[in-house]
């Protein structure tokens, strides 16, 4: 055995090495898939366009009936959330209050639920 | 007096090579009877839990259908370790939901589902009515991966319930990959605006424990009257039924 050159011997080391990182890479990138997932998902699913269309219409109704908001109006944009964005919604108008500045506005009290997410809302308009 | 050992005589090349070939002979004999089992299991657990994820998918896609007014939807999946199909709604074996209002029944539907079972592992994974669960074959406990989104609105009192159908026009199953192609041509609103108790029950039994789990959760809120048969805790000033006929027609 004298002859023998034990210098090479980190090279073996190294492979060794490499593959527990190897080992402990695949954990990690099974486990970001599912991470991935449900991020995506939750970003996704919060519905902030139908929030925004509803917010829209509301402040339309306002503009157009003050705190008096029709009945059947008011019934309009519930049947509508329901049947296309399968949201439960509801919303009150009420008369105008002083806020600071001088400025009167209407309170409008906006709740949004469609299983997911919530979203309840108290707006000066 | 220093003594040599370097004495050859009990060497011998062919004991060492028996030696040695039985060691490797016996490591091999040795990771068949344990190791490949082992292995083979492994791989099926694998299968199992990649079916999983993939009814996810599908119900993620199923979602879309339903909640987002896409009228056609398609995904490709692989289906190892076992077999997907579909049975219908129409079938005997189908599920059925009842929901029932203060004066009479308001819907009942059988549900159909979207079933994989596991060749070698004891599952079945299936996708019903918007759930994915998952159970043992021949066994009475099941288990809700992923829920459906029936809730209560608390300030406005208001019960929504989904129910949903899958319909094909034949019997349909797959091995290997295949694309799930769904459509929903027709979906019923019906809104009661004063229903008094609601209740909601279920029969045929395969997922009776994965139902009443989330049907008692707090999400949904009811409370198990009878056998397979829930009443609102709340009361309720609304109930909404809303019933989707998707098809299927290819897996």
């Amino acid at each position: 055995m004298e002859g023998l050159n034990e210098e090479g011997q980190w090279i073996v080391l190294m492979g060794l090495l490499v593959a527990v990182a190897m080992f402990f890479l695949a954990l990690i990138v099974n486990q970001s898939a599912l991470v991935g997932q449900t991020t995506a998902e939750g970003v996704l699913e919060f519905p902030k366009n139908d929030i925004r269309d509803l917010r829209t219409e509301i402040f339309d109704c306002v503009d157009e009936f003050g705190d008096t908001v029709d009945a059947d109006v008011k019934k309009d944009i519930v049947v509508i959330s329901l049947e296309r964005k399968n949201a439960v919604v509801d919303f009150s108008v009420d008369p105008e209050v002083e806020i600071s500045g001088g400025r009167w506005l209407h309170p409008v009290k906006i709740h949004y639920n469609n299983g997911v997410t919530v979203y309840d809302e108290t707006v000066y308009y | 007096m220093r003594v040599t050992m370097d004495n050859d005589r009990a060497v011998s090349e062919s004991i060492g090579f028996i030696l040695i070939l039985g060691l490797v002979v016996g490591s091999i004999g040795l990771v068949t009877l344990y190791g490949y089992p082992v292995l083979l299991k492994e791989q099926s657990t694998t299968d199992v839990r990649n079916m999983e994820r993939a009814m996810i998918v599908v119900q993620n896609d199923l979602k879309s259908l339903c909640y987002k007014n896409v009228p056609y939807k398609e995904t490709s999946l692989q289906v190892s370790g076992g077999t997907l199909e579909v049975i219908n709604a129409s079938s005997a074996a189908a599920e059925k939901f009842r929901v029932s209002n203060a004066t009479g029944v308001v819907a009942e539907v059988k549900l159909g589902r979207l079933e994989y079972r596991s060749d070698r592992e004891n599952y079945v994974i299936t996708l019903e009515n918007g759930a994915v669960m998952k159970r043992q074959a021949d066994q009475t406990g099941s288990v809700m991966l992923a829920e459906p989104r029936w809730f209560y609105d608390p300030p406005t009192r208001t019960f929504v319930v989904y129910l949903i159908t899958f319909n094909t026009t034949e019997y349909m199953s797959k091995t290997g990959v295949g694309a799930v192609k769904m459509s929903l041509p027709q979906k019923v609103t019906l809104v009661d605006d004063d229903p008094g108790t609601v209740t909601v029950e279920y029969t045929g039994g395969d997922y009776s424990t994965a139902w009443r789990n989330y049907l008692t959760s707090p999400s949904v809120g009811m409370a198990e009257t009878d056998p397979n048969t829930y009443e609102n805790t709340t009361p309720v000033d609304r109930l909404v039924v809303k019933v989707y006929d998707v098809w299927v027609h290819d897996i």
